[in-house]
């Protein structure tokens, strides 16, 4: 099998690497010092989930007009690649709030708001698996994936909208971020660097996804094969 | 732990499970491959 490497992949590992060097490099913050590092990953990992559940959106509602298997394969793969991305933000976000606020995870209208999309998309995920019918499966899970992005506003805005213990939106606030010079530019190569990794993953995943529906399809004319060759006339056997 | 290991945690958690995603994809797709090469 010939093995070669997009472009793509290699942007994603090179700006990858920049962004870890520069989370590693830039001063510390001064009301958290060090910790405020992991914002570095938990940022982007936050938009990303963001990010790929709107293409989720795009993708289905692209199917549900056109009808085509390939609006289908984006918004699942998206969806995967936004689950890996909200399981990543979480996960982050734990390991920032343990010794900050001294609790691995507290009941807080932003975190309980993203574990719940979290454990919608992969609803999406497991629908998709239930259903056989390559057209029920598209059908469906596109609707599931329009209704479903309601969720990004309210995880969003929910610490503005709702008293809570998680800061305000670091990104996509209204007015000037509040963040400091080398803080602000090591934020925005993180966040661009994700997405590059992020349109990587989801390229990948397509790919993936387009193999799956060949395989299916061949797998389809396999059993309908199967059944015109071998299928056994019985009712003699029964009329006797 | 001092706030350089809850640093390294975070970024071992999320470069690790990128590397672990990137993989498990790479491993799929080949696996796609062969068995439709074998049919």
């Amino acid at each position: 099998m010939k093995r070669t490497t997009h472009p793509l992949d290699i942007a994603a590992a090179g700006t990858l690497l920049a962004a870890l060097v520069t989370a590693l490099v830039v001063p510390p913050e001064v009301t958290q010092g060090d910790l405020a590092r992991i914002i570095f990953v938990h940022v982007p990992a936050a938009w990303l989930a963001y990010l790929a559940f709107i293409v989720t959106l795009v993708g289905s509602v692209a199917y549900l007009v056109r009808r085509n298997r390939r609006w289908d394969r984006v918004a699942a793969s998206s969806a995967e690649v936004g689950v890996y991305f909200t399981g990543l933000a979480l996960v982050t976000g734990s390991i920032w709030g343990k010794p900050t606020w001294g609790v691995w995870w507290t009941w807080d209208a932003r975190l309980v708001l993203t574990a719940v999309m979290f454990f919608v998309y992969l609803g999406y995920l497991a629908l998709r698996r239930g259903i056989t019918d390559p057209s029920a499966r598209a059908r469906r899970s596109a609707w599931f994936g329009v209704l479903a992005v309601v969720q990004i506003p309210l995880v969003h805005f929910s610490v503005v909208w709702w008293r809570t213990l998680h800061q305000p939106p670091t990104i996509l606030r209204p007015g000037p971020m509040q963040m400091d010079a080398a803080f602000r530019g090591g934020l925005v190569m993180a966040v661009v660097a994700f997405t590059v990794v992020y349109a990587a993953l989801l390229r990948r995943r397509i790919r993936l996804a387009r193999l799956e529906d060949a395989l299916e399809e061949r797998l389809g004319d396999v059993d309908v094969a199967g059944a015109d060759v071998a299928a056994p006339d019985l009712t003699e056997a029964f009329d006797g | 732990m001092d706030d350089w290991g809850w640093v390294i945690a975070a970024m071992a958690a999320t470069y690790g499970s990128l590397a672990a995603y990137w993989w498990s994809l790479a491993r799929r797709t080949e696996a796609a491959q062969r068995r439709l090469e074998g049919l």
